[in-house]
């Protein structure tokens, strides 16, 4: 195989080294400099999710789970959280999402006796069933593992006399006013 | 799928995804006839309605402020002949 060196490269050590296939040239993972995105994978939800459980309990919100396997255990991962929410209280009631890596919940605040840890919870607003709000965030992990890694969001309400949704308002009327959203979750590789 | 109809008809159910269905609170599977979901009726939807057709509370409040409480009072009571208690 053809091998040729990269004069007066800037990036990554001296002797950088692109080797050349039968199928076109490629540049080994191991061979980009830091801050290099070594692959990116994202799961995009556009069906509807809701959930009524007891306050403080989280549960998955299905099919918004993303995985990545790491080329080196010293990769960051950069997770873009995009998690569309409503509500069926009119008036206010929480909903807590959090983002979890395998089963361990990450980029969440620190315990403070009762609070919930979360992303975000749903503001106190005036009509809040006719809206949805957009959690988002972005967060740089550090699994240290290159076995594949899960991320995924969960959600918790009020309580079990409120519904929670994904991707939809808690009015949900067959109508233009009360759309359907999508929501995503975004994993990118970064060498490190 | 009609979320709020399945947990009117299911009360067991605490989970619902489009794709993935209804489950209990021990993640079992709720089985959901949809010929019921579908022609289930929202005691509801006349709230919504009503929410959705009232005039802002400020312009509720320049309607008393300036045509008095009669008039305001008409215009509360048009919305809820339009959106009747069913």
């Amino acid at each position: 195989m053809p091998v040729s060196t990269i004069n007066g490269a800037s990036a990554g050590s001296s002797g950088t080294i692109i080797t050349t296939g039968s199928s076109g040239q490629s540049i080994p993972k191991a061979a980009l400099p830091t801050g290099s995105v070594l692959q990116v994978v994202q799961t995009v939800k556009s069906d509807t999710f809701s959930a009524s459980l007891a306050q403080g309990v989280f549960t998955d919100i299905t099919g918004l789970s993303v995985s990545i396997t790491p080329t080196s255990a010293t990769s960051k991962i950069l997770v873009f959280i995009d998690v569309a929410v409503g509500h069926s209280a009119t008036t206010t009631g929480a909903a807590n999402v959090r983002l979890v890596r395998g089963s361990t919940s990450i980029y969440i605040g620190d315990a403070s006796g009762s609070r919930a840890r979360s992303i975000m919870s749903f503001p106190y607003i005036a009509d809040a069933i006719y809206s949805i709000f957009r959690y988002s965030g972005v967060y740089l992990d550090s699994p240290a593992t290159t076995s594949s890694t899960t991320y995924k969001y969960q959600i918790a309400g009020q309580s079990s006399g409120y519904t929670v949704y994904v991707n939809r308002n808690g009015s949900d009327d067959n109508r233009w006013e009360d759309p359907r959203v999508a929501s995503s979750i975004t994993v990118m590789e970064i060498a490190a | 799928m009609n979320h709020k109809a399945i947990r009117a008809i299911y009360p067991q159910v605490v989970i619902v995804d489009d794709t993935a269905g209804a489950f209990d609170k021990d993640g079992n599977k709720v089985e959901i006839d949809m010929a019921l979901v579908d022609a289930w009726q929202d005691p509801d939807a006349y709230k919504y309605a009503r929410a959705k057709a009232y005039p802002s509370y400020a312009d509720q409040f320049d309607t008393i402020f300036h045509e008095g409480i009669d008039a305001w009072k008409a215009q509360i009571q048009a919305v809820k002949d339009r959106f009747p208690k069913e």
